[in-house]
């Protein structure tokens, strides 16, 4: 009785995340598409949940549902499509063949996704005490995944620089005096 | 609880020393905005310089540490690939200073972003899991998608970069999703693991290895991946396309070859890569050759001519897994040192004669060049001859040694098929050659004017350094072989 719920509740959710993405590629409407795309987001997040991974739910949700598809309505409307600029679906081969390759991938695919799910052994209490906490997330992070988190850190600050040289309106600094000039004049008199 | 040793980070200081170095130059920047861009020059040679004597030193001591709970193993082949990437960095900075000045973008961000990438590229080939990996093959990619629109103004060069960060993200789409396949198959992402996932879920097993091959012939340029290469050499400022051209082409290869073989190994069951890696390799070759016979631009055929050199690569990795020999892949590793050599070179001299207002990139453009400055003609003509593969320059030894291994591999239709694009490709190269050497401005109409506007120490060493290089390894092959093969061999001590 107590598995129900959570059985319920994983269903549907996968059916929702599943329908949200497939709605994302078949509509034309980018809003709507975004829209999708949080119903698939978020209903991921469930699943997070579900699995116990608190953690990483919130992160989901944080991230994904709130910066990323804001920044992608944000994006969707300064562009401001009409109809006619957005086109109408047509056939090509290339989509033909895309879909194609996507149905024989997931029917490789599919026999094989029970297999790569670890059966629960006998007894199986379910997750340990702790699981999915932040606490647990950062002991991960900063234990067995110490060297890929430092390096997504230089990762996103080269980002950030290359969008700041990309974007920015100066290029030759102005001729201030900076900090170190500032200090260097001390020694000069 | 932060376990990290000392043991850990100094293992890992030939990366650490790029980004360190990195951070330092924005720093500078940020507090002495006057003073930092030719700082950050020195600096930037200074970290490239103590990363590559460390690498060399280590790789000859036979260094080999697993560090950071086996995120990443710094083993000879690891130290190899540093030095060669840093190698091929440094002579990449050399030739950038002079161009960008005259471009008005000469800026500190400009070392920054450089240093960055090529700590992607040292622990692209040292990974030894998947998220390490993908975060490694990212750090070396992003910078360099900037780097290349770093002319802002020129239209040609944001439209090269727009392009090649629309393919490289879409690319690491399949690599992600090759990645997040590969992790169901084996349940673990650690590379040693991964084969034992072709026996428990074959149908993921495969889906993953394909793409995750895609994502990196996507970054190696093999056809039918290659759309971007020409696109975003032509567009990318010249200093950049050589860095694009040499270590930005030779990194991925670090990473592939240690997935192939240590990871899905070479089991008849599990190899099923080689077969697709053979058809690749030839119409890599083919393709990359065909299209560089009709242009006209030096920049955009040095890009199918990259395209065409991925194929010979590939055949040495062929040979190396058919072999799995130690001397088979080592003769890759020289390759792609002979490689970055003469690439740096033929760059070089476009960037000696672009002026201000006009890059020097047509073939036409270096017409008559050997009657006005005949030093400069021989360098290039130097470089062109390597690039196609003639005796005694480290070209030919290059082609050679990868040849004769793939032969003894019995890949006999293969070599055939490499060797006569090695003859196609000499109509291209001998081009550039002809119009130095052989015609003038009677010929085409427009006198060229060869000077060097804004003198460069830096790009001049360079040059002479890489033509030496050429000249000097190509006889003097053993050391660097000996080197190699130390490398490969402590790969092979790790593959099954």
């Amino acid at each position: 009785m107590s598995h129900l719920l959570p059985d319920i509740l994983f269903y549907v959710f996968s059916a929702l995340s599943v329908a949200g993405a497939v709605l994302v590629l078949v509509n034309r409407n980018p809003m709507t598409c975004a829209m999708s795309l949080v119903v698939s987001v978020l209903s991921l997040a469930i699943l997070y949940l579900l699995l116990s991974a608190h953690f990483l739910a919130v992160a989901q949700m944080i991230v994904y549902a709130g910066a990323i598809v804001v920044l992608f309505i944000f994006v969707i409307m300064l562009l401001n499509l009409t109809d006619e600029e957005l086109g109408r679906f047509r056939f090509s081969l290339f989509k033909t063949i895309g879909a194609f390759v996507a149905v024989a991938t997931l029917l490789a695919v599919a026999p094989d996704i029970r297999v790569s799910i670890p059966a629960p052994a006998a007894g199986d209490a379910g997750a340990p005490a702790g699981y999915g906490s932040t606490k647990a997330v950062g002991k991960l992070l900063f234990g067995e995944f110490l060297l890929p988190f430092e390096l997504t850190s230089i990762l996103i600050l080269s980002a950030m620089v290359a969008g700041v040289v990309l974007a920015k309106r100066e290029l030759q600094p102005k001729k201030t005096h900076s900090l170190v000039d500032w200090l260097l004049g001390f020694f000069r008199t | 609880m932060i376990s990290i040793t000392a043991a850990d980070l100094s293992g890992i200081s030939p990366a650490l020393h790029l980004a360190v170095a990195g951070i330092a130059i924005m720093l500078l920047d940020a507090l002495w905005p006057m003073r930092s861009k030719l700082l950050s020059v020195w600096i930037t040679l200074a970290a490239l310089g103590c990363s590559l004597t460390t690498s060399l030193h280590r790789l000859t001591a036979g260094v080999d540490v697993t560090l950071f709970n086996g995120a990443v193993r710094m083993d000879g082949y690891a130290h190899a690939f540093s030095a060669i990437i840093c190698l091929a960095s440094t002579l990449a900075v050399l030739s950038a200073p002079k161009y960008l000045r005259l471009r008005g973008v000469h800026l500190a961000e400009y070392y920054a972003l450089l240093l960055f990438s090529v700590c992607g590229m040292v622990l692209f080939a040292a990974a030894e899991e998947l998220i390490m990996l993908f975060l490694a093959l990212e750090t070396l990619s992003i910078p360099v998608y900037c780097l290349v629109g770093f002319t802002r103004t020129n239209v040609y060069s944001t439209e090269a970069s727009m392009k090649y960060f629309v393919i490289g993200a879409f690319a690491t789409g399949f690599l992600v999703y090759g990645i997040a396949l590969l992790y169901g198959a084996a349940g673990s992402g650690y590379l040693v693991d991964l084969r034992a996932g072709a026996a428990r879920a074959p149908g993921l097993f495969y889906a993953g290895m394909t793409l995750l091959l895609v994502g990196f012939l996507f970054k190696i340029g093999a056809v039918p991946f290659n759309m971007w290469t020409p696109d975003a050499y032509e567009g990318a400022p010249t200093p950049v396309t050589t860095f694009m051209a040499e270590a930005v082409k030779a990194a991925p290869f670090g990473g592939m070859i240690k997935v192939l073989f240590v990871g899905f190994g070479f089991d008849a069951a599990v190899g099923l890569w080689q077969p697709a890696l053979v058809v690749i390799a030839v119409l890599t070759m083919t393709v990359g050759n065909l299209t560089a016979l009709v242009q006209t631009d030096v920049k955009r055929m040095m890009g199918y001519s990259s395209i065409a050199h991925s194929g010979y690569i590939l055949v040495g990795i062929l040979a190396a897994s058919k072999l799995q020999s130690a001397d088979a892949l080592a003769a890759v590793l020289y390759y792609l040192f002979v490689y970055v050599l003469m690439n740096a070179g033929a760059f070089g001299i476009l960037i000696l004669f672009s002026h201000k207002d006009k890059d020097t990139n047509a073939v036409e453009d270096l017409t008559g060049l050997a009657r006005e400055r005949p030093w400069a003609a021989a360098l290039m003509a130097v470089y062109m001859l390597s690039l196609t593969g003639l005796p005694p320059l480290a070209g030919f030894f290059g082609k050679f040694y990868i040849f004769s291994y793939a032969v003894k591999a019995g890949y006999v239709p293969l070599v055939i098929i490499a060797i006569l694009n090695s003859v196609v490709s000499a109509y291209y190269y001998l081009k550039v050659i002809v119009a130095m050497y052989f015609r003038g401005p009677e010929d085409t109409g427009r006198a060229a004017v060869f000077h060097y506007e804004g003198y460069s120490v830096f790009l001049l060493a360079m040059l002479w350094f890489t033509a030496w290089g050429i000249l000097y390894y190509g006889i003097h092959s053993e050391p660097q072989l000996a080197l190699a093969r130390l490398a490969a061999s402590s790969l092979f001590a790790t593959a099954p």
